[in-house]
């Protein structure tokens, strides 16, 4: 469990003014000082956008399943052994004696006994006495696949992984109307109906009215609008008002067209945060499943997500030590596994990036079907790795562009998919 | 004769023509050069396997229809073992393997159910009249089609008495709709080059994939005469052959590599087919006919994974299907095994005329925006 040292209101408050002060740079504040000097959490601004966030920096999620009983944390220490699905009844869970626990996958953000609930930070009771944090209602937790500050490797990869935690967001202070998208060049300003925010490349814009509004419009600020941090609003043409971040003004492409147009025409999208460099081992092509990361040579890279979603408890099952079915279901025995799917193994002097790390992988992954993954005893290799999920290239992609190992899943439990770049979601 | 080739005959060196004449369900896009000759567009809208089907399956499939992995499963001496020991019914094999993806771990044993008529679809693939085996292809039995012709379609031997692909099964019906909803499906037939719709000895055609929906008026039909866009960013699923009409009849010649784009139940990925032939009745909005070639096994079967979350519904045993299909395989034998790669197959398909787009710089593909609309922050 997380106990946060900061957690105590009275002495997290200076901290905390001074977190949200920085994060008031990047224009990205929570509420009212006031209310926010007294927040347990501070913000960290992620590959993801700006999270909730331990006094030590470690991300915190939220659990979808949380959200239909306020004030309630679903996610405990009980150790569950069977599970159930529509059709198919009960069955045993695989792997017991290595089965963790809901609370030990995910460690609630505890609070001090004498902490006090202010604005939209409350407190619950666990079932063993501890408090607990909760954001609007909602209980905060850390999860254990996250190993460095600023790690967000709770949240998904894919839309396959279904089993509803996803990073603690932090309200944006942003003026009505705005939103943050992912792109592959980072975290862009977008309008609330997704299309990027653009700016002119190159040099800072006080009056526009050239030709190149005729195929960006303005986006209009109201004349009386209050504004604050890096945002502004700036004369548009015609005596009109705009938006500006940064000192720059914002524009936006009707609906129907897209940024193939003006990026030769010297705009760029408005970059909230710009993303982590991809490292040099990464690249990324288009595919029939969107744009995706790939190999040095071409070939599709894949990570295996798993959820127990049977389970009452939903634990993810693609962490070192869970049961190996959720790899032998899909490859059948160790050697073969270790033929099928190959770690991308990251170079002597590899280095991490963002979302990009490089991590001890075992290879095979199991020894035992009916046992747990990373046994003692099996070799590691040093791969890479995107959210902490080790990447690998699938046996049967040939040539670059296949993505012949993607999809490939145990029901709605563990399934290989490829990464999609930012921007890319698809449901594939 | 083909469009460049005709153009040449005539003297005739017009430049890439957008903004193109619009003819006859077509569109010239960049393929087209000769302004006197015509184009036709095609977007595919149904494909089914073409196999040879009673109402009640007696005729050909006497002993029944096939078993499904659950039966099997069920059947299985150590079901209740591995389902207690790996979690669930289609833990099949001793390491708790899905017969989906590690098919030979998985042994059925609930009688398999052959196929047992000798009427059959599909182009005589191999242009033998027995089926002996040639450089290109192994030994197998040869269907005699409708007009006596001795045809090829393997195939039919494997999925001929399977549920969930005949006519109304659950998988042929859920991949059907798929095609109508999902752009990912897109397959655009493009013929240029065309003097005369009932006959022309020699036109060109390209397969591109789309990027576009499809549109159903009220009863339910495809809607011909929309455009169609070139996906022109994945030029690996654009091939290229000429062909002939022979009264009103498109008869392509084969493509030797052919890669379609595939969403089939659920799943995003592709088709691989090699020398794949069409033979498509031109007449009206709403063109039919067949496809044909050897699928490739190991596609086809990494594409059959997205069937392990249908094997209950649509009835079907991926342990017997590999194995039938690599017995029946007949096309592309390995060099060093002399096993087959490929197995022919043939396709009832269905499309609507269309206006086939080359999108240029002047016509993006618009897919960002689309994208971000829905986008959550990854």
């Amino acid at each position: 469990m997380i106990r946060d040292p900061k957690s105590d209101t009275r002495r997290s408050a200076p901290i905390l003014a001074a977190l949200l002060g920085g994060v008031a740079m990047f224009g990205a504040a929570g509420a009212a000082a006031s209310a926010a000097d007294q927040a347990p959490a501070r913000v960290e601004i992620t590959e993801v956008g700006p999270v909730f966030a331990t006094s030590s920096g470690m991300t915190l999620y939220n659990w979808a399943a949380d959200a239909a009983t306020p004030g309630i944390s679903k996610c405990t220490n009980a150790h569950y052994q069977i599970q159930s699905e529509a059709n198919y009844g009960n069955f045993p869970l695989p792997a017991p004696a290595t089965r963790k626990t809901c609370a030990e996958k995910w460690p609630p953000f505890l609070a001090s006994a004498d902490a006090k609930a202010t604005g939209d930070w409350s407190l619950i009771h666990r079932p063993d006495g501890a408090m607990q944090w909760a954001f609007q209602g909602r209980p905060l937790y850390a999860s254990a696949k996250d190993h460095r500050p600023g790690d967000v490797n709770g949240e998904p990869v894919n839309v396959r992984d279904r089993a509803g935690w996803h990073v603690a967001k932090a309200p944006l202070d942003f003026p009505p109307g705005f939103k943050l998208v992912r792109l592959p060049e980072g975290l862009v300003l977008a309008t609330e109906d997704g299309r990027p925010a653009y700016v002119r490349r190159g040099g800072r814009i006080q009056r526009t009215s050239s030709a190149s509004t005729e195929l960006l419009q303005p986006i209009a600020a109201p004349g009386l609008g209050h504004v604050t941090g890096k945002w502004s609003i700036v004369d548009g043409a015609a005596g009109s008002r705009q938006y500006a971040f940064d000192g720059e003004a914002l524009y936006v492409l009707p609906v129907g067209l897209s940024e193939t147009d003006i990026k030769e025409a010297g705009w760029t999208s408005a970059i909230f945060r710009r993303a982590a460099p991809l490292p040099p081992q990464i690249h990324t092509r288009p595919t029939i499943l969107g744009h995706i990361y790939t190999a040095a040579d071409g070939k599709s890279l894949y990570v295996l997500s798993c959820a127990e979603l049977g389970a009452p408890d939903a634990l993810p099952c693609d962490d070192p030590g869970d049961a190996a079915v959720y790899w032998s279901a899909l490859c059948g025995a160790p050697a073969e596994c270790s033929r099928r799917w190959r770690p991308y193994l990251a170079p002597a002097n590899a280095r991490p990036s963002g979302e990009w790390t490089i991590e001890e992988v075992s290879d095979p992954p199991f020894l035992d079907a009916a046992g747990a993954t990373y046994p003692p005893g099996t070799p590691r290799v040093k791969a890479w790795a995107y959210r902490g999920k080790p990447l690998y290239t699938f046996v049967d992609d040939d040539v670059p562009g296949e993505t012949l190992g993607h999809a490939i899943q145990y029901w709605n439990r563990s399934a290989f998919t490829v990464v999609n770049t930012p921007g890319e979601y698809r449901d594939n | 004769m083909g469009t460049q080739r005709k153009g040449q005959a005539r003297g005739v060196r017009t430049g890439l023509a957008l903004g193109a004449v619009f003819l006859a369900g077509g569109v010239v896009g960049p393929a087209a050069s000769d302004p006197q000759s015509r184009t036709i567009g095609l977007v595919i809208t149904g494909w089914h396997f073409a196999l040879q089907e009673s109402k009640d399956a007696k005729s050909e499939c006497p002993a029944g229809l096939n078993a499904d992995d659950l039966e099997n499963g069920i059947a299985q001496a150590n079901s209740q073992e591995l389902r207690n020991k790996y979690g669930h019914h289609f833990s099949r094999g001793p390491n708790g393997e899905m017969s989906t993806y590690v098919p030979l771990a998985v042994v059925d044993p609930l009688p398999l159910r052959e196929l047992q008529t000798k009427a059959g679809f599909g182009f005589n693939l191999d242009g033998t009249n027995d089926g002996r085996a040639t450089p290109h292809s192994c030994k197998h039995e040869k269907f005699t089609n409708a007009e006596g012709e001795l045809v090829d379609n393997q195939m039919a031997r494997v999925f001929g008495c399977v549920a969930g692909w005949r006519k109304g099964g659950f998988a042929d019906e859920f991949y059907n709709e798929e095609i109508a909803t999902n752009p990912a499906n897109r397959t655009l037939i493009e013929v240029t080059g065309v003097d005369d719709e009932r006959n022309d000895p020699d036109v060109d055609i390209v397969i591109y994939k789309g990027l576009d929906r499809l549109s159903k008026d009220p009863s339910g039909q495809f809607i011909p005469f929309l455009t169609q866009r070139v996906d022109t960013e994945l030029t690996e699923f654009i091939s290229k052959t000429h062909g002939k009409i022979v009264n009103g009849v498109l008869i392509t010649q084969a493509i030797p590599v052919a890669r379609l784009p595939l969403r089939q139940i659920a799943t995003t990925g592709e088709r691989k087919m090699h020398d794949l032939q069409f033979r498509i009745v031109l007449e009206g909005p709403r063109p039919s006919g067949m496809a044909a070639g050897y699928e490739d096994l190991k596609v086809w079967w990494n594409m059959q994974k997205a069937h392990s979350i249908s094997v209950g519904p649509a009835h079907f045993s991926p342990a017997t299907e590999y194995r039938q299909a690599h017995r029946y395989a007949d096309g592309l034998p390995d060099p060093t095994t002399g096993q087959c790669t490929a197995i022919s197959t043939a396709y009832r398909i269905n499309a609507v005329r269309t206006f086939i787009v080359h999108p240029t710089l002047q016509q993006p593909r618009q897919q960002r925006v689309a994208v971000a609309t829905t986008a959550q922050p990854q």
